[in-house]
């Protein structure tokens, strides 16, 4: 048999490591594919609440409809006082002929509704978007007081419902990762101990013969390493697969909102991520593990 | 060449002294038998030489160095000098004969080339040229002891450390690992072998002989 180089050493010990206990490399992948595919949806999850916010933020969160009597030059002039403020990212004018336009776009197929509409019955409008929720009301009942306004109309319930909604994910999702965190972290570490309780006798010799602490350790990371790579792998295919029966879902809800233009790349750099800190995490416990037992 | 220097092992709190102000010097070329009785001390003594364990108080020297106070790190190389044998052979059971011996040089870092050139040599060496695909469990126990001491000396070392090599072995079997040792000092290594066989000494010309009991050292 060819004798292999250093790294090939190692590496052919990774592989009697993961062959001689191939049910506990199954029980380690299996727990870091859920605490990796946990991690991702909860990357999704709120990849997705902060896309859907940021439509509607981005949509026109208040409408003001004037009154007959104010003229076109004074809701031009409130337009431009308000584009002056740092908070206000745009204000969009609709005039009584634009807001006939938009009734008849959006009623081309109901004749009857569109017979006696005319610009003298439906008020100009001024469309304001904010940079920030927070300072929606207050534009709101500004306008509520002026003179020339019969009515404001904004989204309050719906983009504070959404910001809750946000932060719930969020709060949630990271509690619920650190526990899965916590316990992938324990199985894994009780795993590497045992692993290494199965080839103590190869450990003793090694230190015996002079193979210095590290030829000991790190066929254990690259069991980390093969470990993280396959669950990492498993848990973005799934994802992958899974994201369009999300995009349906959210379709339903946000049908305007398009969560995942390029569901690969979005794939590829959720296997970075978890891979990256995973393979970490994982690493740092074999780390502790091996160390704890050379340490004897 | 290796000097124990008041050296004193204190186990479970103070209640057991298993190494009591030992000292004592061993020259290079030198063929040593440590006997004394069964937890005498022996194995303790010749652990501290390869820093398996430290002595609670006094020093070791080998050569330059001060075997108790060298870094962690250190350790690996002083192993690749002092080789050691064992009672119970420490061979992989499932790994051949050439594999186990292989095995103390691929995980030094040594190149193909060498190992293949060593292992071969070694194993004719030591009488089980031709039982170089074997396992451990299709070898006599003698055998075992011989595959150990193969792997004890891949790394050429300036010192090796026998501890009880013969405990399992039959009379017969046992002359010949002694007869082994020899021959290896004739090479030119400094052998140091613990026993609690006394007839054994009788075999082995021109030997030093150092007696523990209960910790304590004295020559023969």
């Amino acid at each position: 048999m060819e004798k292999l180089s250093g790294f090939g050493r190692v590496f052919k010990y990774t592989l009697q490591h993961i062959s001689r206990n191939i049910v506990q490399a199954l029980l380690i992948v299996a727990v870091l594919t859920i605490t990796f595919l946990a991690a991702e949806l909860f990357v999704v999850a709120g990849l997705a609440s902060t896309k859907i916010l940021t439509y509607f933020e981005n949509q026109p969160q208040v409408t003001v409809f004037f009154k007959d009597e104010a003229q076109p030059d004074q809701i031009l002039q409130i337009k431009k006082e308000l584009e002056k403020n740092g908070y206000i990212s745009n204000v969009s004018y609709v005039s009584k002929e634009q807001a006939v336009e938009i009734y008849r776009s959006l009623h081309a197929d109901e004749p009857e509704l569109l017979e006696f509409v005319t610009p003298d019955i439906l008020p100009a409008s001024l469309e304001i978007s904010v940079n920030d929720v927070g300072f929606l009301s207050g534009v709101a009942d500004e306008f509520e007081s002026n003179q020339f306004v019969e009515k404001v109309v904004y989204q309050r319930d719906l983009v504070n419902e959404l910001t809750r909604w946000t932060d719930a994910i969020r709060k949630m999702g990271i509690g619920f990762l650190a526990v899965m965190a916590f316990v992938s972290l324990v199985v894994i570490a009780l795993v590497v101990s045992n692993n290494i309780r199965d080839f103590s006798k190869e450990i003793e010799v090694m230190k015996l013969v002079g193979a210095n602490d590290w030829y000991i350790r790190l066929p254990f990371f690259f069991d980390s390493l093969i470990y993280s790579v396959f669950a990492a792998t498993i848990a973005s295919v799934i994802m992958y697969f899974a994201m369009p029966y999300i995009q349906d879902f959210t379709d339903q809800l946000f049908p305007s909102v398009q969560l995942f233009s390029t569901p690969l790349t979005l794939s590829y750099s959720l296997w970075w991520g978890v891979f990256a800190v995973g393979s970490v995490l994982v690493t740092l416990i074999s780390y502790v593990s091996v160390w704890r037992y050379l340490k004897k | 060449m290796i000097t124990y220097d008041n050296v004193t092992k204190i186990y479970q709190g103070g209640d057991v002294r298993a190494v009591e102000d030992v000292s004592v010097k061993i020259e290079e070329g030198e063929f040593v038998f440590l006997i004394g009785p069964s937890g005498a001390g022996k194995t303790t003594l010749l652990r501290f030489l390869i820093r398996e364990d430290r002595p609670t108080s006094g020093d070791i020297w080998y050569k330059e160095e001060n075997v108790v106070k060298i870094p962690a790190h250190k350790i690996p190389q002083l192993r690749r000098r002092i080789g050691m044998v064992f009672q119970d052979f420490k061979l992989l059971q499932q790994q051949t004969v050439e594999e186990n011996v292989s095995f103390a040089l691929e995980v030094t870092g040594k190149n193909s080339k060498e190992i293949k050139e060593v292992v071969p040599y070694l194993l004719e060496k030591v009488g089980l040229s031709d039982r170089m695909g074997a396992y451990p469990r299709e070898l006599s126990t003698g055998e075992q002891q011989r595959v150990a001491i193969a792997r004890a000396l891949v790394h050429e070392p300036e010192v090796l450390l026998a501890d009880e090599p013969t405990g399992n072995l039959d009379y017969d079997n046992a002359k010949q690992i002694v007869e082994l040792l020899r021959q290896i000092n004739d090479w030119g290594t400094t052998v140091i072998m613990a026993t609690h066989d006394e007839g054994l000494i009788k075999k082995a010309k021109k030997a030093r002989v150092l007696k523990l009991e209960d910790g304590r050292l004295e020559e023969k």
